[in-house]
């Protein structure tokens, strides 16, 4: 590199953010290794091995945080990444309702994750309007949040109620990217619209898709506010989550077995997204 | 073959735009209806029309609530995003502008690490102690770091693909006019970014303003609360008074919805000029 550009380009420009982002996540992000081995209460730590592990994965919420999260992750992510681009192709097209659809799909990602809850859990309250409704037709209520049966899903699909919108974005995004001439000479060639979708827009969407994967992904493995909210991880531990498992244990104080939760997290969110990740960079590169 | 297409099409139109008045429009206006409901009429939890309508009673309450917790928590979590936002925005297209034309050893490092950020969950008792050691736990401005840190991947990663769709040769003619290294960034590049600047601002609003966890994580031994963590609260206290539960929830809502109603158009350019694809 010239002078000049060593100049022009200077270093100084990128300090701020780099200091922020390694100061603030880069050294935490080591240092929860070594604190997640330890006793500590933020002021002092002694270290105890792998103890912290071993008391995690004996924790009587562990195996239902872990098992829960996955069902959410996936189940969340994979509606997302599915019917979000069904919608969003369908929204691409020349229909009137395009523009309103659009918005009111959006419009829950503007509300906070609480907000959410407290709403759905006022709606499926045992005596609420959809129990209600479900009464008029002479059904028994269901419990939607309060059994162990149906909390779980309930807020699965309070989760994608919120969410899909942000899915269906990106997507659109994505599709009107896409240089219409290629659309034009599948027309003159009499390309249907199936295989239209299929050997056009598909393929020119996986870099996109792949952002909805992963965004949606690690969300759902990280998250559990909207959860939380909603039920505390109950009933019993059936709606319980990685991320409400590790913050209880921050809120009694055991910061070090915390951190060795946020650890676990940290292994399971690595193992699952990186490898995906590069497989579907792989396909990317293919195309 | 065409004309069943059609019908189909306009089926779905249809099916799915009264859905939407299911899903979305009756929760829309049972939060809203609510909050106009005395305490007694709003413990029913239905949809009907209030029998006494107490708005302003239930509005005026929650901005007084708890000698005005709830009106400071509000400004807080404006105050919060404000900051996060413009010192997010301003960090991560410096960077990113840095990282894409220089090529060196420390762009491919910084690259890698901010590539792992994307994916990696953001540790968070280890901040805390390294925000008490910067006597900054508990306060808004480590939370504001906090929020800058974590979103700071995903901007600099957009502010990059952008910045490589902008030819070397404006810099250049930039230098040969004489611009230094601070001219050149803040008046010839930074305004071409506005796009991407759109999106990061309304995306990342929305995520900051509404953020639970980290403030629950990192504000939880302050007197100062932000306002999702307020409303939290308010759910247990006003556990039997939904009236004023659902007057706080809408006035909570209000502020992204304006922004939304006001950007929106900028923000879908923003996204379609293809940023967020990696």
């Amino acid at each position: 590199m010239s002078r000049i550009e060593k100049k022009i380009y200077t270093g100084w420009l990128a300090i701020p953010g780099i200091v922020i982002y390694v100061v603030i996540f880069v050294i935490p992000t080591f240092a929860s290794f070594y604190f997640s081995m330890t006793t500590w209460n933020l002021k002092t730590s002694v270290f105890t091995g792998v103890q912290n592990f071993v008391t995690f994965f004996t924790m009587a919420n562990t195996k239902a945080s872990l098992i829960n999260t996955a069902i959410y992750a996936f189940v969340t992510c994979f509606v997302k990444v599915a019917l979000g681009l069904l919608i969003a192709q369908y929204l691409c097209k020349k229909i009137k309702s395009a523009g309103y659809l659009k918005v009111m799909l959006f419009f829950p990602t503007l509300l906070g994750n609480v907000v959410v809850a407290i709403a759905f859990e006022k709606l499926l309250s045992s005596g609420g309007i959809v129990n209600q409704v479900l009464g008029a037709f002479g059904m028994e209520p269901v419990k939607w949040l309060t059994s162990s049966a149906w909390a779980l899903f309930t807020c699965v699909a309070v989760d994608i109620w919120k969410g899909i919108g942000t899915a269906i974005l990106i997507y659109v995004a994505g599709i009107s990217a896409i240089p219409a001439a290629y659309y034009e000479a599948a027309a003159i060639d009499g390309a249907s619209p199936r295989q239209i979708f299929s050997k056009i827009t598909l393929p020119l969407l996986v870099p996109t898709m792949n952002t909805v994967l992963t965004l949606s992904l690690i969300g759902g493995l990280r998250t559990y506010d909207l959860i939380y909210a909603m039920t505390g991880g109950g009933p019993g531990y059936s709606t319980e989550v990685l991320g409400s498992a590790i913050y209880k244990l921050f809120a009694r104080g055991n910061y070090g077995l915390a951190t060795a939760g946020y650890v676990i997290m940290f292994v399971v969110v690595s193992i699952i997204v990186f490898p995906l990740n590069s497989y579907v960079g792989k396909k990317e590169a293919e195309l | 073959m065409v004309k069943r297409r059609t019908v189909f099409s306009r089926a779905l139109e249809i099916f799915l735009v009264a859905m939407t008045i299911v899903t979305h429009w009756l929760v829309f206006y049972f939060i809203i209806v609510n909050s106009f409901k005395t305490k007694t009429d709003a413990s029913a939890l239905n949809l009907a029309l209030p029998k006494e309508w107490n708005i302003i009673e239930n509005y005026i309450y929650i901005f007084q609530y708890g000698k005005g917790a709830f009106f400071n928590a509000f400004v807080n979590s404006l105050v919060l995003t404000f900051w996060s936002i413009l010192i997010l925005v301003l960090t991560s297209a410096m960077t990113a502008f840095i990282m894409q034309r220089r090529k060196g050893k420390f762009s491919a490092v910084s690259d890698k690490l901010i590539v792992a950020g994307l994916i990696v969950p953001a540790s968070i008792i280890p901040t805390d102690w390294v925000l008490s050691k910067l006597h900054l736990a508990n306060t808004l401005p480590g939370l504001i770091l906090v929020e800058v840190a974590t979103l700071f991947p995903f901007a600099a990663m957009m502010y990059k693909g952008f910045i490589a769709t902008l030819p070397k040769e404006v810099d250049e003619a930039a230098i040969v006019d004489g611009c230094g290294p601070l001219t050149l960034f803040f008046r010839i590049i930074f305004p071409l970014l506005k796009p991407i600047t759109a999106s990061v601002i309304i995306l990342r609003s929305i995520v900051v303003y509404n953020d639970f966890q980290n403030p629950q994580y990192y504000m939880s031994g302050s007197s100062s609360q932000t306002v999702q963590l307020c409303i939290y609260g308010l759910k247990s206290a006003f556990d039997t008074d939904y009236g004023h539960l659902f007057a706080a929830i809408v006035v909570v809502s209000i502020p992204l919805v304006i922004v939304y109603l006001i950007l929106n158009r900028q923000m879908m350019e923003g996204m379609t000029s293809g940023a967020v694809k990696g």
